[in-house]
């Protein structure tokens, strides 16, 4: 096991990124994006998702989740609250191989501190490294504090919860 | 530049060399009213894209031609129609399987040589990898590639910015 998300992440790419999609809750769906849950173990997993052309996110936080984000594809801005978030179009081209410049790039996000996206007309993808520190993990997407993507997002949000209230009480 | 002749060897070739996740500069995403996908790999005229399906979600019989592909299923409750034919009932195998993945992980689902089909996505939504060779056109989304009625005003402006490209 890991002891850090870096760690996972680390360790993730270094096996050759899996492809390990848990049967358990592995698809999630907002107004603007998806995630598919590509690999799980124990507190820690790692999400795809893919977004919408000219999609955003407010500033929100994932509580009791350390997560790292690690660039794939598209035109994504990532921001983060205290760092510097350098304009993202500078580095909107292509490496020789063939990949986005960005590609393989990552960028921690602790705990507690908001972060928020915006999208350029090309889409983004980009995967989510998680270490849920103290329940097992679900999504992200439905372990949200903020201002929600809109009213999609809030019904994935209540299905979550609903079905999570009926395993509480007995009832199914 | 290494090629492959059919679409199961490319596919093979993947596998083999440790699933790469290599989504191109150009072109990676699409987007429909009912699914998400990304281009993982691409190189000639073959490409590999990781769709992620909305729950509760169908095709109308549909048709890609000019392209021949290969689903493989990842994980969630999904099948495929061949040919206008019935969805197949794969409720039997809606379990777990090893390391707490999908029974049905990694198993082949349909080989389509630009042939009519259609695909049904149940509550729990789902997600595949299509392998697929081009034999015309440089690769870009089956998702606007696409030969029947269409999922929706965001697949028909998908299919919309494509021609425009």
């Amino acid at each position: 096991m890991w002891n850090n998300v870096e760690e996972f992440r680390d360790w993730y790419i270094q096996a050759g990124s899996p492809i390990r999609p848990p049967f358990k809750n592995p698809v999630f769906h907002t107004d603007n994006a998806m995630s598919l849950c590509l690999f799980r173990e124990g507190r820690f997993q790692v999400e795809l998702y893919v977004t919408e052309p000219y999609s955003t996110s407010p500033p929100h936080t994932h509580p009791g989740v350390d997560s790292a984000f690690m660039y794939l594809a598209g035109n994504i801005q990532f921001n983060l609250e205290g760092r510097e978030n350098a304009d993202a179009q500078q580095w909107q081209k292509a490496r020789p191989d063939g990949l986005h410049f960005l590609y393989g790039k990552t960028v921690s996000s602790p705990d507690g501190i908001p972060h928020w996206l915006g999208i350029g007309p090309e889409g983004g993808a980009f995967l989510s490294f998680e270490h849920w520190k103290d329940k097992d993990p679900v999504s992200v997407t439905v372990n949200w504090d903020g201002e929600t993507v809109g009213s999609e997002h809030d019904k994935t949000i209540g299905k979550v919860k609903g079905e999570s209230n009926e395993q509480d009480t007995g009832v199914v | 530049m290494k090629e492959w002749n059919e679409v199961e060897a490319f596919k093979d070739w993947w596998v083999a060399s440790g699933c790469p996740i290599k989504p191109p500069f150009e072109y990676p995403i699409h987007i429909t009213d009912m699914a998400y996908a990304l281009t993982i790999y691409r190189k000639g005229q073959y490409q590999i894209e990781l769709y992620i399906c909305k729950p509760n979600t169908e095709t109308q019989v549909h048709a890609h031609p000019g392209i021949e592909s290969l689903s493989v299923y990842l994980t969630g409750n999904l099948s495929f129609a061949k040919d206008g034919g019935a969805f197949p009932d794969l409720s039997q195998y809606q379990k777990e399987g090893a390391n707490g993945t999908h029974l049905l992980l990694g198993k082949s689902l349909e080989s389509i040589n630009g042939t009519p089909h259609a695909l049904k996505v149940n509550e729990e939504g789902g997600s595949f990898l299509l392998f697929q060779r081009w034999a015309n056109k440089k690769p870009r989304s089956v998702a606007v590639e696409y030969d029947g009625v269409t999922l929706g005003h965001k697949h028909d402006k998908q299919i919309e910015v494509a021609n425009v490209e």
